[in-house]
């Protein structure tokens, strides 16, 4: 691991004038340091500056806290972004649930406003990693940990994510990679959190400095082959930005939410695949799907959206066993998996199809 | 020589006396042990609380004043000619006292201008080449980067397949001895090599003629009514022991006596292996080992590490440490090798086997002796059985010695063969292996687990109960078994001895693994000394100690406890001789119910408790000490490696699997296992859950992983490198049978290695049982789960 200087700022606003500092060269947030360690160790990154946010706090509105918050009092940039605002027209005000970025996986998974509002959410936070490392790792760093691919992680390996010219995954040992939008670089986005919110239509509010950003997560976690996208990075994140807060919108009645992953092995180990559903079912009468999120996780180099089998579920007058094995197929329409890792492509049609399970059946 | 009287047989299913012809010295037989107050009870360990509050001592908390802390520099290449080594510039960075070139690497010694120009070969990725010492760990890391290392790099190949081929790229150029080291693994002399690959080894069991074996073999699988052939894969599985390999080495001021601490299951042969290296006798070597963090086979010598940090130390006049990290660990310390076999059965309708063939390539890397086929040879009543065994050589980290060397391996394909082999003929696997072996600890474990196991109820295969809403879980159950030996190390020598307080001492140079030997030596010699086991303190693991076994083969209380219960034995004649002279009795009086009873003018003396007896002793103790003598009348065929009986191991497994995603969970496993007489139920419980969990990860998840286009390793680490945690552990429930020999004064066996030898063919049985598809290749991954469906559209 190189050397570093550490700084501790006490306030969002001593943060920003480090991060713009020039002293000393680049410098790197950490949080919880789960990921931004394991990078300096590896070799992967060689930050000369970290900035410990971890005990940064600020009142009213905490880092490290969990609240719904009035519609009335949500931010009108989050307001904005919103769903249901299309053509147009704003989306209707409502309630959110509030995350500061801080919060650990383990206050997340064990919160009860979580655990009965976006359920996903709590789960996905409760199947990460160990109970050790979730008491550390926060929200904000799991949403923008980098990938996991056991080339980029390498030192060995000036992969194209690290600036080079090959992907070698792409013709080498890619078990664990992607099967949708996979050139130039194949690897998968490695937050399960990400699943979950991006299923739940989370808004992040950013700040920086000139002043607060808000941008849909969805938009934000961006693969290398979409516009704006590039092979070394996976999200919109600048170097003088902080993730401040994560929104999302409180459900309304028949709204709910679920998550599910495949793991090799059940303790410590990685998503072989994930999906988080979020669902609107009509209020009375046979309570059919009005609306419908399906989101693949471990798949992509960015949470994928499943829309064929989104339609498909809609569209279905009813769900039994036999439509729900169709729905399945079709979340995995048009992948392209690699050398080794088309066992994906029936792994995540199977995972699809539990979940359905789960939630119609 | 006189004659003892033993009991032998299965508590519980019959014991009988027999006649021994022992040494004078040696004490009478035990009975069984529900007739005992120490051995056979599960006993926590002694050193318990010291490890669970962290204050047990390993190698990696060893800090010694002005230690130095030693880095290896490893080879970038998995193939390569060095030219030229320059370390001047690395002894130029801050803190660094001393850098150097594995001088066997190099063939000559550094010249003093820190250069060297001897040509010779890198063989593996992460092959060391270098060291350097310095103040701090970050200090000899930067430094290692400035080593300059002159390379011709060479072609190469890792995958074992295209190794095969003529024109792949030779490991070694010239015919290989493999030399095994004191944890087994070397092999045979002047075998054929073409290429990359050195055999066949041709075997039969022990005693049979190869060559009449192989034709007897060909003629009954021609012949043969009912069989089965199949190939069948296994990875290369890395030790993943929780401490590294690491050592701590300091000279005394003169620089002739060395002092080492080691992470090491054999403190005397890293004692040999350095002093024959260094070129310094062995008494002037000390290895000590207060604990270790598990070694599973390839922690026996001293190791590259272990002599650059020796080096360094002389170099630098000061202590050195190396303490390997986990990649190095997955890189270049040893492995269970990777095999491909093609086992053929034969049998005559009613199941009785008429031939065993097993033919295939071991792949052990830059190592040879990648075998498997011990199982075959061992475990069948089978009047033709025939092994070829080949290495395929590729540019990787060489083999080690790995818990049961081969028999995981082995077990996976014949125990799958035989599984199906049951099918073929309509029989139930249990039935088929009562009517071909009659080892008769399997014979009991078979019954006793199978009914603990519920197997009469099992259906056939892809017929079990279902679950999921989808229906998608299916679970099955299958059973495998396994052998391994009975194995006697005869550098075993205990020391006891008796204070004047009534304290005892119990002195031996033997290594705690981790499978925690002290407790069984103080239980035999509380249990001969008719003390607490408070009362016994156990001092172990420091080669000025009377020597010890190295703990591998599962030897380790086989070999110890029956010289520590006879040192107690002698300690004890010593005591009571001392008192008949001190109360002045008439004859040598008896320890009975913890008392000292004697006859004085005639008449019993009043019971003297051993602690105010001991209190009688002219001089400050009495000592005993004894060694490991031949097993009860058994040849001794050597000075290790007796072989004197073959242990069993029978497992059941019931699984689950996933398959819409191709997940397997393991719900339980029963384990019906021997190990002679239990001294110590608890531990040998224990060692079993371990071997079953290690068996279980080799089963479902561990594989060593190397990049084909760079020959590097990918998963060095614990997060790519798949270990079983707790989640995946399943239910576990231990038959132990009480197998009384009549062999030795404890006559306790091993059980370390044979509890990890059937698991993964008994998972696998269960696999195909749950789903109806074979998966023949290890790890039995979702990927490979899902792809058998596929294939058989299920």
């Amino acid at each position: 691991m190189n050397s570093f200087t550490l700084t501790i700022p006490r306030t969002i606003q001593q943060t920003l004038d480090e991060l713009s500092s020039n002293k000393g060269g680049p410098a790197r947030l950490k949080a919880g340091g789960i990921d931004v360690l394991d990078l300096m160790k590896e070799g992967i990154e060689q930050p000369g500056r970290l900035i410990n946010i971890r005990l940064l706090d600020e009142k009213p509105q905490a880092l490290r806290d969990i609240s719904e918050v009035k519609a009335d009092a949500i931010p009108e940039g989050v307001w904005r972004l919103l769903p249901g605002g299309d053509n147009g027209s704003p989306p209707p005000r409502r309630d959110c649930l509030r995350i500061g970025t801080l919060t650990t996986l383990t206050e997340l998974a064990h919160s009860a406003l979580i655990q009965s509002k976006a359920s996903a959410l709590s789960a996905s936070a409760a199947q990460i990693a160990t109970p050790q490392i979730r008491q550390v790792a926060t929200l904000g760093g799991n949403l923008l940990q980098r990938p996991r691919c056991w080339y980029f992680r390498s030192a060995d390996y000036l992969c194209a994510k690290k600036g080079g010219s090959v992907c070698f995954a792409r013709d080498g040992e890619n078990d664990f990679h992607a099967i949708f939008d996979n050139q130039p670089c194949c690897a998968v986005h490695p937050s399960g959190t990400a699943v979950a919110l991006v299923a739940l239509d989370a808004v992040l509010l950013l700040q920086t400095p000139q002043g607060e950003r808000f941008a849909r997560l969805s938009s934000f976690l961006v693969g290398p082959s979409q516009p704006g996208g590039a092979v070394g990075r996976e999200n919109r994140m600048e170097e003088d930005m902080i993730l401040k807060s994560i929104w999302i919108p409180s459900p309304a009645p028949g709204e709910q939410s679920l998550y599910r992953k495949v793991k090799h092995k059940q303790s410590f180990d990685w998503p072989l695949a994930e999906v988080a559903i979020s669902l609107r079912r009509g209020t009375s009468g046979n309570k059919a799907p009005e609306a419908v999120r399906i989101i693949l996780g471990a798949v992509a180099p960015v949470p994928y959206r499943a829309r064929t089998a989104e339609t498909m579920l809609l569209q279905s007058p009813s769900l039994d066993a036999e439509r729900i094995r169709k729905i399945g197929q079709a979340a995995v329409n048009g992948a392209t998996p690699l050398s080794r890792n088309g066992y994906k492509v029936q792994l995540v049609s199977g995972l699809v199809q539990q979940a359905l399970a789960d939630l119609f059946l | 020589m006189s004659q003892i009287e033993v009991p032998v047989g299965i508590v519980g299913a019959g014991i009988h006396s027999e006649q021994r012809e022992v040494p004078e010295s040696t004490p009478p037989a035990w009975q069984p042990n529900a007739s005992l107050q120490q051995v056979g009870k599960a006993t926590p360990r002694v050193d318990g609380i010291e490890k669970v509050s962290g204050r047990a001592r390993y190698t990696s908390d060893i800090v010694r004043p002005g230690m130095l802390h030693g880095k290896v520099l490893r080879s970038p290449h998995p193939h390569a000619r060095i030219h030229r080594i320059d370390v001047s510039e690395a002894l130029k960075m801050p803190g660094v006292k001393a850098a150097l070139a594995l001088p066997h690497l190099l063939g000559i010694a550094d010249d003093g201008s820190g250069k060297t120009t001897q040509v010779q070969s890198v063989r593996y990725y992460g092959q060391p080449i270098a060291a350097v010492a310095a103040q701090t760990m970050e200090q000899a890391t930067a430094a290692l980067g400035k080593i300059k290392v002159d390379y011709d790099v060479l072609p190469f190949v890792v995958d074992p397949t295209e190794a095969r081929q003529p024109s792949a790229p030779k490991v070694f150029a010239q015919p290989v001895t493999a030399r095994g080291s004191a944890g087994g693994g070397g092999s045979k002399d002047k075998l054929n090599q073409v290429g990359n690959v050195r055999g066949p080894k041709r075997s039969a069991p022990r005693g049979r003629d190869v060559d009449k074996q192989a034709t007897q073999v060909t003629q009954a699988l021609l012949a043969g009514p009912q069989g089965v052939r199949a190939t069948y894969k296994t990875q290369v599985q890395t030790h993943s022991a929780l401490e590294t390999h690491g050592l701590c080495a300091e000279w005394n001021r003169t620089g002739d006596e060395l002092t080492v601490w080691a992470s090491t299951q054999g403190i005397f042969s890293v004692r040999d292996e350095l002093a024959e290296y260094l070129g310094i006798p062995q008494s002037k070597v000390r290895v000590i080992t207060d604990y270790c963090g598990g070694g599973f086979g390839a922690k026996f010598g001293a190791g590259n590490y272990g002599v650059l940090a020796a080096l360094l130390a002389k170099e630098a006049k000061a202590p050195v440490r190396i303490m390997l990290d986990r990649r190095e660990e997955h890189l270049a310390v040893g492995n269970r090798p990777g095999s491909e076999q093609t086992v053929a059965l034969a049998a005559a309708a009613d199941g009785k086997l008429t031939a065993i063939e097993v033919k295939g390539f071991g792949f052990g890397g830059a190592g040879a002796g990648a075998g498997f086929g011990g199982p075959a040879l061992s475990m069948y009543d089978c009047p033709a059985v025939y092994v070829e065994e080949s290495d395929v050589f590729t540019h990787s980290g060489p083999l080690a010695a790995f818990r049961a060397p081969g028999h995981p391996q082995g077990a996976f394909a014949l125990e799958q063969a035989m599984d199906e082999l049951a099918e073929r003929l309509h029989l139930d696997p249990v039935a088929l292996r009562d009517k071909n072996d009659s080892h008769p600890a399997r014979k009991e474990q078979r019954q006793r687990a199978a009914s603990a196991f519920g197997w009469a109820s099992r259906t056939a295969a892809g017929q079990g109960k279902r679950s999921g809403k989808l229906g998608e879980v299916r679970r099955g159950s299958g059973m495998a078994q396994g052998c391994w030996y009975h194995l006697v190390n005869m550098d075993s020598s205990a020391e006891v001895r008796i204070h004047r307080d009534g304290s005892v001492e119990v002195l031996t140079g033997v290594q705690d693994i981790g499978s925690g030997i002290r407790t069984p030596l103080a239980q035999v010699v509380a249990e001969e000394l008719q003390v607490p086991i408070t009362k016994v303190k156990v001092t172990i693991g420091d080669t000025r100690l009377p020597p010890g076994p190295g703990s591998g083969g599962s030897v380790t209380t086989a070999s110890i406890t029956p010289a520590a219960r006879e040192a107690a034995f002698a300690a004890k004649r010593a005591l009571l001789t001392e008192l008949q002279a001190v109360l002045g009795l008439d004859k040598v009086p008896e320890l009975t119910g913890g008392a000292v009873v004697g006859v004085k003018a005639g008449k019993p003396t009043a019971p003297l408790p051993f602690d105010k007896a001991c209190a009688r002793m002219r001089r400050a103790e009495v000592l005993g000490s004894a060694t490991r003598g031949p097993d009860y009348g058994a040849t001794v065929t050597g000075r290790r490696g007796q072989f004197a009986a073959q242990l069993g191991g029978v497992q059941f497994a019931e699984v689950e699997v996933n398959t819409l995603t191709g997940v397997v969970n393991v719900l339980r496993i029963v384990a019906g296992h021997d190990c002679g007489r239990p001294v110590n139920p608890l531990l040998i419980e224990n060692q079993i859950h371990g071997g079953i969990i290690q068996g279980l990860s080799y089963a479902l998840f561990e594989e060593r992983r190397l990049d084909p286009k760079t020959g590097r390793i990918l998963n060095g680490n614990f997060e790519q490198y798949k270990v079983a945690g707790a989640l995946d552990v399943p239910k576990i429930d231990v038959i132990l049978l009480e197998d009384l020999r009549g062999r030795s004064s404890t006559d306790a066996s091993g059980i370390g290695e044979p509890a990890t030898v059937p698991t993964a063919a008994a998972i696998a049985n269960a696999v195909y049982n749950a789903i109806g598809v074979r998966i023949r290749e290890l790890p039995i991954t979702p990927a490979k789960v899902l792809a058998a469906l596929a294939s058989a559209g299920k």
